[in-house]
């Protein structure tokens, strides 16, 4: 433990602290303890001050313009688009879609992807990780054209069992849509390797990157993925912004998402031309505020590096997993060997949603429930989980402060 | 902490308060607990907010709960203390006086403060006053309620019947 806590120490976590106005307030009277990143992370003060500005002096809308502050919002616009490029790798800036988030971005594939391109009896696989948004779409996909939907089986620590997605692929399989890091219990999945073998049978792959983004470098062109998306406000961005890297493979052969203004380059009632990626994929005016928001985080995760964020999150989750099991009748929920900044857990028979009520009494702001992946609580076992996530500005003390509330939970609620 | 009094620390703020007193008891060891033999009425009530599940057991006879009872495979401690006060007082009661508690339970959870009337026919009922600053467990406290909205939806029947009637009620509307 003692190495974990000086390499945390030159992290400066307590200066990134300084950065997020909101982590010095208090919760019910007590110290704000922030564990809830996993389902929307916190937004520094250069993303706010950055938020503010673009609305009091520099807010037009894009594309359209050709007065001073309309050619000046397009540029702030396009340039987060190529701030967001240059941070997962992708070849170019044509190849990022904004989207309102990553839900908005896994159904523009269906949409756009699928429905064009998939047919009865064909397969779309999807591990047994997922979080909502990346198996309904693929529902409505199957009840629609007659594809069929495949499923990665998981284990007991919450690993996928790669043995059998070798076999689940197959010449009819067209689509794999993976989670690169599981949000309901954070498990890290071999993404570069599930990516290799689903295109030596040809199919196209989509990642769903929104919990691994804000905690681990990525790099799109060296996955070799087609589709990679993520939401903003999981990143230290605002809400109502999020990403679909598309690879210049999949691109010509996707239909376009939503009709409307921005997205054709001539319309008349014969006939109408689409423009070209990305402005095919948004339709009508776009979330400008929030996109260079996103462009501000972005800056932001890169100043403070994600190589180093990813190894400050990975010491506090290991901190927190040592100090979690010296309570007795907690069940850590999803033990994979490669596991990011989520810690999923039961405290005995006290249902997740007491936990969460009384940590929040003691200022500790965790998630409780099913986290939007009813498969993976059902292959545990239980209805809901305990969640606390972490992030950047989290510490030492935080995980304190949580195992404290635990003890307090089991003192209250626990049966004997 | 006690468990035998609601006496409320100065220093507890409301998410610590709402585990105090009947609620922490009742979550913990809830009375009426288990399938009621001979009920006529069986009704599972789901939360799709919190993955809640019950089932209520009802004996109900000449318009009247003879007796009530519930399960629950995955409820909170508020759900189960909700539920294990409702199943109390809920027995001798008339089909009109159900109805007047389950209108009085209502009305608590919808403005936070019973009135005197209501506080009355509520009786220890009135704890979940304490959810008017927690609106996030408002659902909890309600499933009971709703699962017994659905048992006393359906038809009224003079015979036990041969077998329980069963259906299953999510969130309904207040």
């Amino acid at each position: 433990m003692e190495a974990t806590v000086s390499r945390i120490k030159e992290f400066d976590v307590h200066q990134i602290r300084q950065d997020f106005p909101i982590l010095q307030q208090l919760a019910c009277g007590k110290p704000l303890v922030y564990l809830d990143s996993a389902a929307s992370s916190q937004t520094p003060r250069s993303v706010i001050e950055r938020l503010h500005r673009y609305q009091s002096q520099e807010h037009s809308n894009v594309h359209r313009s050709v007065h001073s502050l309309g050619s000046n919002a397009t540029l702030a616009f396009e340039g987060a688009r190529k701030k967001v490029a240059e941070f997962i790798n992708a070849g170019s800036e044509k190849e990022i879609v904004f989207t309102r988030g990553a839900t908005d971005s896994v159904n523009l594939v269906m949409h756009a992807f699928g429905r064009k391109n998939l047919r009865a009896g064909d397969e779309i696989i999807v591990t047994g990780l997922e979080h909502h948004s990346n198996i309904v779409p693929w529902q409505m996909l199957c009840e629609e054209v007659g594809s069929v939907l495949k499923v990665v089986p998981i284990d007991s620590r919450g690993e996928l069992d790669l043995a059998t997605y070798q076999k689940l692929l197959g010449p009819r399989t067209r689509l794999v849509a993976m989670t690169h890091v599981s949000n309901s219990i954070g498990t890290v999945n071999p993404v570069q390797e599930m990516i290799a073998a689903a295109r030596k049978v040809g199919a196209v792959t989509l990642v769903d990157g929104a919990q691994a983004v804000p905690h681990m470098p990525v790099d799109v062109r060296s996955l070799e993925c087609d589709y990679y998306l993520f939401s903003g406000h999981k990143m230290c961005g605002p809400t109502g912004i999020g990403v679909l890297y598309t690879s210049p493979n999949v691109q010509e052969r996707m239909g376009p998402y939503l009709g409307g203004g921005d997205m054709i380059l001539r319309v008349t009632f014969e006939k109408t031309t689409y423009n070209v990626p990305p402005h095919k994929f948004e339709a009508g005016t776009p979330p400008i505020a929030s996109a260079i928001g996103l462009g501000a985080a972005v800056d932001y995760l890169r100043q403070v590096g994600m190589d180093e964020i990813q190894q400050y999150e990975a010491e506090l989750l290991e901190y927190a997993l040592d100090r979690i099991a010296e309570i007795d009748g907690v069940r850590v929920i999803g033990t994979a060997r490669n596991k990011a900044s989520v810690l999923s857990f039961m405290v005995g028979d006290v249902h997740p949603h007491d936990v969460g009520s009384l940590l929040n009494g003691y200022g500790v702001a965790i998630r409780a429930g099913h986290h939007c992946a009813q498969p993976v609580m059902d292959h545990f076992d239980v209805p809901a989980t305990a969640r606390a996530s972490f992030a950047l500005y989290n510490t030492l003390d935080d995980v304190d402060a949580l195992i404290e509330g635990i003890r307090n939970v089991k003192r209250i609620l626990a049966s004997d | 902490m006690s468990l035998s009094n609601d006496a409320l620390r100065t220093e507890d703020n409301e998410a610590l308060i709402l585990y105090q007193g009947e609620i922490v008891k009742f979550g913990r060891s809830p009375n009426n607990f288990g399938a009621l033999q001979g009920a006529n009425v069986e009704v599972h009530g789901d939360s799709p907010i919190c993955g809640d599940h019950m089932t209520l057991y009802l004996d109900f006879r000449a318009a009247t709960v003879m007796a009530a009872q519930f399960t629950s495979s995955a409820c909170c401690a508020v759900c189960k203390a909700s539920a294990s006060m409702m199943t109390d007082v809920l027995k001798n009661k008339s089909l009109i006086e159900v109805h007047l508690l389950r209108r009085a339970f209502l009305r608590t959870i919808e403005h936070g403060d019973a009135l005197p009337l209501d506080r009355t026919l509520l009786g220890p009922l009135t704890v979940f006053e304490r959810l008017r600053h927690i609106a996030s467990r408002v659902e909890c406290a309600m499933l009971p309620w709703t699962t017994l909205d659905s048992a006393l939806a359906l038809p009224l029947m003079t015979e036990p019947p041969t077998e329980a009637r069963r259906c299953s009620t999510g969130r309904l509307d207040r």
